[in-house]
């Protein structure tokens, strides 16, 4: 999905952008993951989008932890333009992100889904 | 014993019963009692059961070797099937409640104790309170719905572990899917995704 196609300069930026709408918190590996993407893209967008002062980080141990900057100037529309290109997003796609089993999990056991 | 061809509650039963002739009393709670509260609409591989006679974990370990399954971590496995099961700890309890009442449900394979719903619905929207998990929010309504249990019957609860304002938020979610009728898992997710979406 490249709903902002023309308003961002690349892909990876939209996702790395969604993902931290929705989610509130992310790092590269477990964004690239969660949208299948290849690792690099989306490690060189996060760098520039910081440099930009669109999203700051934070190192917890060895992983940087991500957020959108919430005292970036245009931090309200930007909001509201990724909330918009989220609408545009398949159903599925949309709960993936939205609807995340965050509740804890012992190692030893699978992971679990219900029927869709 | 070989359970490559069992169902996750035909084992259920399997196990509970065995361990009931050992003496050992257990419920079933977690992912396997909102499948069966919800008629089948969430799909789990392992079996949670909180032992409620307090049996010592080296009989229980035995009783359950009697069956093929041994220890691995925390949970018990058995090499003919995926399905694991696991006793967390005693006592029951739900945020500050402890439960001190369970059920049975007739199954096609026999008895199975198992919380009540309404303490299954506590269950998850503990979770969901505490963890932010929509998952156990959509399993919780799931119940409610299915069930026909309102949310004042949980009302006291929810507002020890929340709030007056989120009670009210659950209410209107509740109503709303009853109004629509929506009670199936991925109605209720997809309504749920909307209002996410809303308070983003």
């Amino acid at each position: 999905m490249f709903s902002l196609k023309g308003v961002l300069r690349a892909e990876s930026q939209e996702k790395i952008l969604i993902y931290l709408l929705v989610r509130e918190k992310g790092y590269g590996l477990g964004i690239a993951e969660f949208f299948n993407s290849p690792t690099n893209p989306i490690q060189k967008q996060l760098r520039r989008l910081e440099e930009d002062g669109v999203i700051v980080s934070r190192a917890i141990g060895k992983v940087r932890e991500y957020q959108i900057n919430p005292r970036y100037a245009f931090y309200t529309p930007l909001k509201e333009l990724l909330k918009a290109a989220l609408e545009t997003y398949p159903d599925k796609l949309k709960s993936d992100l939205l609807v995340e089993r965050t509740r804890p999990r012992k190692a030893e056991k699978k992971l679990r889904a219900y029927k869709r | 014993m070989d359970f490559k061809n069992t169902s996750m509650i035909e084992l259920a039963v399997v196990v509970a019963q065995h361990l009931k002739h050992k003496d050992i009393r257990v419920v079933l709670v977690g992912g396997l009692a909102v499948e069966i509260y919800t008629e089948n609409q969430y799909l789990t591989y392992d079996i949670d059961m909180v032992d409620i006679s307090y049996q010592k974990p080296v009989v229980l370990k035995a009783a359950m070797s009697e069956l093929g399954f041994a220890k691995q971590g925390r949970v018990y496995r058995n090499s003919s099937t995926d399905i694991v099961v696991e006793f967390p700890s005693a006592p029951l309890a739900v945020g500050d409640e402890l439960i001190k009442e369970q059920t049975n449900i007739e199954t096609e394979f026999g008895e199975i104790p198992i919380l009540f719903a309404v303490d299954v619905i506590k269950d998850r929207l503990a979770a969901y309170l505490h963890w932010k998990d929509q998952q156990s929010l959509i399993q919780a309504l799931c119940i409610m719905l299915c069930h026909k249990i309102a949310p004042e019957e949980i009302q006291a609860f929810y507002e020890n572990e929340a709030s007056e304002e989120a009670f009210g938020k659950l209410q209107n979610m509740y109503s709303v899917l009853k109004r629509k009728k929506l009670i199936e898992m991925p109605a209720i997710e997809k309504y749920v995704v909307e209002q996410l979406l809303k308070a983003l």
